[in-house]
């Protein structure tokens, strides 16, 4: 805020003279208007956009009154929430209006970068805070170093093309780095490297008769909330719900059966079922096929002939018989598991029984060697037919939507040869195979992007962008990000709120909030139905704030014209309004044009008319409503059709889909596959290494030293990590069961507690093999004995005033368990760990 | 037409703007070339609020420290992407949970509508500077009504600032001073915290008998 006027500071008294003071221009922030009349509210509307607090992406409407938001529901035409949204919605609120939340570009005055230094913050324009940046990337540019250029993308819409990928390219940078991989990637092995599936599932819950739920919490977090809610009442009624999870979850406390199973040990669990199921004689006959004779020689410990079995649908179910379940019995998982044999086969026969009306809804699964439990825990699925059958799982469906433009005539040979350099992460090395969806070094590998900056391997990093992400406080041992950071030599930070990763900033930029402040385009599916909305500026903003993915880079691209290079203003032209064809003249201006050639599919008639689901009239229409549906997802189609995406085109026991990545993988790194694996630290050899099968916990810290065996847990108040600042979060945290208000706790057995002599609201110290923190007792027989659990969400050293005890000193409210979480991964795919029970943990007194 | 007996609302008008002024974005040089610290203190005299020492120690804390510096410390009280120590919303210290644009802020908003000004600023219209303004405006159309005779207006704008500062000025810029005070490190913004405290204060003597509920 600055003064406008030096008549503002001037006297009027001062001239004796009243009257002529009155016409002199003594308002600054104010104008004089006509008098308004006294009066009421002025009525409000409800107005459509999508929530991105976990991935399930609602489409919602928000309640705007003079500009302000005031209340949050689910779109009422969205079939993904049936017009719910869960609580998280109803935070947006509080989320909207943080008076902690950064309010104008800001810059550093003081060089250090460390934690607990003030950086000394000062307003700037966005004038000067663009031509910094600008000047730094045609620094590059003039270097020819553009693959120094770092973009980190945390939350995104469907307009991140624009940022993330292409302008890092015509940047001339290969450095787009997501958070994916600190996020859920390693459950996408197991439906990929089964059925070919890269993506989270759907689920028919109407027609379920058999939900296994394991390792999340549908009710609670990820995903699709509002309609596992719905319809949760009903299946429990109609149905079994079993919740196979170290801790009693929101699920657990309300399903027929609670599974505690050890953390980690899914993978033992999930084969002894499929043991289970095939000594039963249970598998579903018309998907996997059956012995030539109708004879069962699935007898535990030996080995049947794959000639004796005809396969239907699937591929490699004797091999995975013979290679991995033929001894994984009940007896031996119980002692694995810490479950009871009983449990375990009556679990095992109930889902089959079921079948194909039946589920397992598996989790993240992010732990050391997760994705061979993953591939075992989804290969059920398989096993029993409930694979894109009624009443089972399936793949879902996608919403209409058209493409961003091209940018191959914008490439020019800086770019091309910069963006070619390999990847900062250090993908698809012996290291990190990365082998998302069927492809080598195809998956990022976040967390390691810091000790590759740190190591300058491949190289180092001059310039970095990142935007809502705080890989400081959420990446496993964030304080090596930290010291990342403070050793890139520019970095700026688009974000709502300030945090860890912002004291590392050398510019802080305020980023719209995506819900309520910017127009963009998302896609998602629940409850059968695949669905493209829209994000739209339905609230007056209130500080200059801009949205990353389009009106910065528009912004930019007008800095980096201004310079000489106009590939990326050139690239932004190509976007044309599909209604007037008029290119933009302003970043809101691109914001909106982007956002239309993006859905164009979804509401332009001349495009949407053999569209089966909703179809708009026009973009107005479209706008209004916020939501295209599509029809209901039809059962079936893989079963007549085949897996396109396997290499088999089977539903794959045997993956000969992994077969052929770790093949090209070994080959590329002139290694065996055995030796690949060795390096990565699975234990599997042979042809173990090709089918879904039990991996022992690769765990931090030795029994004896760690006796405690960590369990992180979300919150259904989470924001993805941006809840920290609401009061709300604090005054209704004991809705996580466990958990208890206005407080951070770990929640620990009280037969533990009592050996410990630890009482409740004791401060304990808590030490893992990577550092120690101390945080408030809470005594809770929904933790198993030897297993202590921790919400992620506070802890923060740098963010709000709410979140934060003391940021001069660094000293944050609560623990984050990240700080002691070893930097450890599941080296496959690239995911850094928080779950499965690798972190032993040491608790004392505090 | 008289001033003589409107000028201690025009004295005291120019002291909420030129207060008002302080609250922006420090520019030193502007504030020093147009005497704002020497009025303001002429004008707390003349309203006898006793803070015209506070107001020699803004002077020299003008003097002393370099736009650099001031900017630091504005920003640092004001500003604080990790949570300023001294907000300079009225709905932060209102609202039952801190938040910006609260009904709080609405009613501030409807006030500024059915007294005739309107925001033209970004940001919430309960920030600090701009209800200081505001009351500097109605100071100013009080002064006029006084210098015309027209007792109808001078009841009904004396109502709106009787009741816009009972309500709700008065409400938070104590907490606001006080939060400058304990958090400031210079000189000029701890001196700005009394003052704000200190004309508040003889603002609430002045106003308190004559409140006036404002509209729902």
């Amino acid at each position: 805020m600055k003064i406008k006027r030096r008549d503002f500071l001037k006297l009027s008294a001062a001239t004796g003279l009243a009257a002529a003071a009155f016409k002199g221009s003594t308002l600054n922030a104010l104008a004089e208007v006509p008098r308004g009349t006294i009066g009421g509210e002025k009525p409000g509307k409800w107005m459509a956009s999508t929530c991105q607090g976990c991935t399930t992406w609602c489409p919602i409407e928000i309640f705007v009154q003079d500009g302000r938001a005031t209340k949050v529901r689910g779109n009422q035409l969205s079939k993904a929430n049936g017009g719910y949204c869960c609580v998280r919605g109803h935070l947006i609120i509080q989320q909207i209006y943080d008076p902690d939340r950064v309010k104008t570009p800001m810059k550093r005055t003081n060089p250090v970068k460390a934690r607990g230094t003030d950086p000394k913050f000062v307003p700037i324009t966005w004038d000067e805070a663009l031509n910094t940046i600008a000047d730094k990337i045609m620094e590059l540019r003039t270097n020819n170093e553009t693959h120094k250029y770092l973009l980190m993308r945390g939350r995104y819409s469907s307009n991140n093309n624009i940022l993330y990928s292409n302008l890092t390219k015509v940047i001339g940078s290969p450095n787009n780095i997501s958070h994916s991989a600190i996020c859920a990637e390693v459950e996408k092995m197991g439906a990929f490297y089964t059925e070919g599936h890269w993506g989270y599932r759907d689920y028919d819950l109407e027609n379920m008769k058999y939900l296994i739920v394991w390792g999340c919490d549908p009710l609670s977090s990820n995903r699709q909330i509002p309609n596992a809610i719905a319809k949760f009442g009903n299946l429990l009624d109609q149905g079994t719900v079993v919740a196979i999870d170290p801790r009693m979850t929101n699920t657990a406390a309300k399903a027929h059966k609670w599974l505690p199973i050890k953390p980690g040990e899914d993978g033992a669990l999930a084969t002894a079922m499929a043991h289970c199921i095939l000594t039963s004689g249970l598998w579903n006959k018309d998907f996997c096929g059956d012995f030539k004779d109708g004879k069962n020689l699935f007898v535990a410990g030996q080995t049947v002939d794959e000639a004796a079995f005809d396969e239907k649908h699937t591929n490699g179910l004797v091999k995975w018989w013979n290679i991995e379940l033929k001894d994984r019995t009940p007896e031996w998982a119980a002692g694995i598991t810490g479950l009871d044999k009983k449990d375990i086969v009556e679990v095992a026969t109930g889902f089959a029984k079921a079948a194909p009306r039946c589920a397992v809804w598996n989790g993240p699964n992010m732990m050391p060697r997760g994705s061979y439990g993953a591939m075992a825990m989804y290969a059920l699925n398989g096993l029993v037919g409930a694979t894109d059958s009624v009443g089972g799982v399936c793949t879902g469906m996608k919403g209409p939507s058209s493409v961003h433009p091209k940018i191959d005539d914008f490439m020019d040979e800086i770019a091309k040869v910069g963006s070619k350099n390999k990847k900062i992460d250090q993908r698809g090395t012996l290291e990190f195979p990365a082998l998302s969806a069927g492809k080598v070094g195809g998956g990022v590998v976040t967390n390691n992007v810091a000790n590759a900056i740190l190591a300058a391997k491949p190289y180092d990093i001059k310039v970095a962008i990142g935007y809502f992400c705080n890989f400081n406080f959420s990446g496993a041992e964030g304080g090596r990000w930290d010291k990342a950071l403070a050793k890139v030599p520019f970095f700026a930070h688009i974000t709502t709120m300030a945090s860890e990763m912002s004291q590392f900033a050398d510019i802080v930029l305020p980023s719209a909030l995506h819900h309520s402040e910017q127009w963009a385009p998302i896609k998602s599916n629940a409850n059968l139905h695949g669905h493209t909305s829209l994000q739209q500026p339905v609230i007056k903003r209130m500080f200059e704030v801009k949205a990353p993915e389009t009106e910065f880079v528009w912004l930019l691209a007008e800095k980096l014209k201004d310079r000489g290079f106009e590939n990326p203003m050139n690239w932004l032209l190509t976007y044309k309004d599909p209604e007037t064809g008029k290119t933009a003249s302003s970043g809101e201006d691109f914001a909106l044009i982007a956002t239309k050639v993006f859905t164009r599919k979804a509401w332009d008639p001349a495009e949407n008319k053999d569209f089966k689901g909703d179809r708009p009239t026009g973009w107005a229409d479209f706008a209004e409503k916020g939501i295209v549906n599509t029809e209901k997802f039809t059962f079936g189609k893989k079963w007549e059709k085949g897996f396109e995406k396997t290499v088999t085109t089977k539903f794959e026991f045997y993956s000969e889909t992994l077969k052929k990545v770790l093949t090209e993988h070994a080959e590329k790194q002139k290694v065996t596959i055995d030796q690949a694996l060795e390096a990565i630290n699975y234990t599997a050899r042979g042809e173990q290494a090709f089918v879904p099968h039990y991996e022992p916990v690769r765990r931090h810290g030795d029994i004896k030293d760690f006796p405690f065996t960590l369990v992180d847990m979300k919150s259904r108040l989470n924001r993805e990590g941006r809840s920290g600042n609401l009061p709300w979060y604090l005054a209704f945290k004991q809705c996580d069961p466990g958990d208890i208000n206005n407080e951070d706790v770990l929640q620990i057995n009280p037969a533990d507690a009592d050996k410990l002599g630890v009482k409740e609201g004791d401060m304990l110290k808590v030490s893992s093999t990577v550092g120690s923190l101390t945080v408030r007792a809470r005594l809770w027989e929904g933790v198993m004995p030897g297993t202590v659990a921790k919400c992620y969400g506070q802890g923060h050293w740098a963010y709000g005033r709410v979140a934060t005890k003391d940021h001069a000193k660094a000293i944050p409210r609560g623990a984050n368990f990240n700080e002691i979480m070893p930097d450890d991964y599941d080296h496959m795919i690239g995911t850094a760990c928080r779950n499965g029970g690798f972190t032993g943990l040491k608790i004392e007194k505090a | 037409m008289s001033t003589d007996i409107a000028r201690p609302d025009l004295a005291r008008s120019d002291a909420y703007r030129l207060l008002a002024a302080c609250f922006y974005e420090p520019d030193p040089e502007l504030l020093l070339e147009e005497n704002l610290c020497a009025n303001l203190a002429m004008l707390m005299e003349e309203l006898s609020v006793p803070a015209a020492e506070s107001c020699c120690r803004l002077e020299q804390g003008l003097k002393d420290s370099n736009q650099g510096d001031l900017l630091v410390d504005y920003s640092a009280l004001f500003l604080d992407p990790f949570g300023a120590p001294a907000q300079p919303y009225g709905s932060v210290h209102l609202e039952k949970e801190r938040q910006l644009m609260g009904d709080s802020t609405m009613k501030v908003r409807k006030i500024y509508d059915e007294a005739g000004v309107r925001q033209e600023t970004d940001g919430p219209p309960d920030h600090i500077a701009i209800e200081l303004e505001f009351m500097s405006f109605l100071g100013q159309r009080i002064a006029q009504a006084i210098a015309v005779s027209d007792q109808a207006a001078v009841e009904d704008f004396s109502a709106i600032e009787a009741g816009f500062f009972n309500t709700y000025l008065a409400s938070w810029a104590p907490l606001l001073g006080r939060a400058i005070q304990e958090h400031a490190q210079l000189t000029f913004y701890r001196a700005l915290g009394e003052c704000l405290l200190a004309f508040i204060g003889a603002e609430q003597l002045r106003l308190q008998k004559s409140a006036v509920s404002p509209s729902p």
